[in-house]
């Protein structure tokens, strides 16, 4: 009987996991909330090292920094396969422009996912810093020693979370406008 | 009793002329000293471009570093590691190592006991080296007039107070620094 119950649950953990033309599984929708918590520890740290004056503080906060950052990849690739793999359940909103805005506004938020890693990756490379990604897994160098890629890959990093400020701000605020102010249930749609 | 003052200054002049050592100092363009301290776990380079080695065979080693002239291979690091907490090249711009105490291990091995000084604190280190003669006499019976002069050692950084006090844990930048030096050395006349 309790083996039933477990075949069950295990199925049911199955079904609902992809995603459906009306509804995202419960896969997307961890992918979804954890990266939503490590951008938004990812971004402060980012600029709190970066302020910090040389110290140990400093340079274990960039390895923090780093490790997020590759985690924040690694689900940003696992989630762009996932899409691929199951499918994205049809827009809500009827109104073709701010469809069409969500679509880029979704677009750019995976090219910045993908972009600040990889920038950030560069510049730790190009800087000659070698990375134990959370002290237990050492990150490759992508490039060799290099002042002035180092230069344009950090450049091009605090563009790139400017960007992606200005983005998740619109993300952000348009799914409180349709929670709030629409009252349809595309936030309550991505919610468990 | 002039002629017994003669005899030994002879003597002595002979005997000093045979024991007479061989001189040989670093030739810079092909010598390089290096280190590699842990960042987070990880080893990251550096090198003293300027340093010279002065060596009586068998008998003194005499190195002189600037460590002005070192390089990490990362302008910020770089920065950093001159400052009053690491190297304070300001004050201590030089560092020496002297022994004349070589004990040779064998033909080729060698261990030199001396004094280190650097960044001003002055300890007694062991600095073992091999010794290869490198270029062939033109004559049979000639000695070999360059040579390479490999080894490493490990240093403590906290014996020399480098880093400062936030820094002494050593849990990202380690405290044991692997020096190693690969030196050519050309024989010089003797006086």
């Amino acid at each position: 009987m309790i083996d039933l119950y477990k075949t069950a649950a295990k199925k049911e953990l199955m079904m609902t996991m992809r995603n459906t033309e009306n509804h995202w599984g419960w896969l997307s929708k961890l992918l979804h909330w954890l990266t939503a918590v490590l951008i938004l520890i990812q971004i402060p740290l980012g600029y709190y090292a970066e302020e910090l004056k040389l110290s140990p503080l400093k340079l274990d906060m960039f390895v923090w920094h780093k490790s997020l950052g590759m985690l924040i990849l690694s689900l940003a690739i696992l989630r762009l396969l996932w899409r691929i793999a199951s499918t994205v359940p049809k827009p809500l909103d009827n109104n073709p422009l701010q469809q069409r805005l969500a679509q880029l506004a979704h677009a750019l938020l995976y090219g910045l996912m993908v972009a600040l890693p990889i920038s950030g990756w560069i510049t730790t490379s190009a800087a000659n810093i070698p990375t134990k990604l959370f002290w237990l897994v050492e990150l490759p160098a992508i490039t060799g020693p290099d002042e002035a890629l180092k230069s344009m890959a950090a450049e091009v990093h605090e563009v790139c979370v400017i960007m992606l400020i200005i983005i998740l701000i619109a993300h952000i605020g348009a799914a409180l406008r349709h929670h709030f102010i629409l009252r349809d249930s595309i936030l309550k749609r991505m919610w468990f | 009793m002039k002629y017994l003052i003669l005899t030994i200054y002879l003597l002595s002049a002979f005997f000093s002329q045979m024991s007479a050592a061989t001189n040989w100092q670093s030739e810079p363009a092909e010598s390089e000293l290096v280190y590699a301290v842990n960042f987070e776990q990880l080893p990251i380079n550096g090198q003293f471009k300027e340093f010279s080695v002065d060596y009586i065979a068998g008998q003194q080693l005499r190195v002189v570093v600037n460590i002005a002239s070192v390089d990490m291979g990362n302008s910020d690091i770089n920065q950093a590691i001159r400052d009053v907490d690491w190297f304070d090249i300001k004050h201590h711009s030089q560092a020496v190592f002297f022994s004349d105490n070589i004990n040779a291990i064998n033909e080729t091995d060698f261990i030199a006991e001396g004094q280190l000084q650097l960044k001003g604190i002055s300890k007694p280190v062991s600095v073992p080296f091999s010794w290869q003669p490198t270029a062939q006499p033109e004559n049979p019976g000639e000695p070999a007039d360059s040579a390479s002069m490999t080894g490493k050692l490990i240093l403590n950084r906290s014996d020399f107070a480098i880093g400062s006090a936030e820094w002494a844990s050593g849990d990202q930048i380690g405290i044991d620094v692997d020096v190693r030096f690969a030196v050519k050395m050309l024989k010089h006349a003797t006086e």
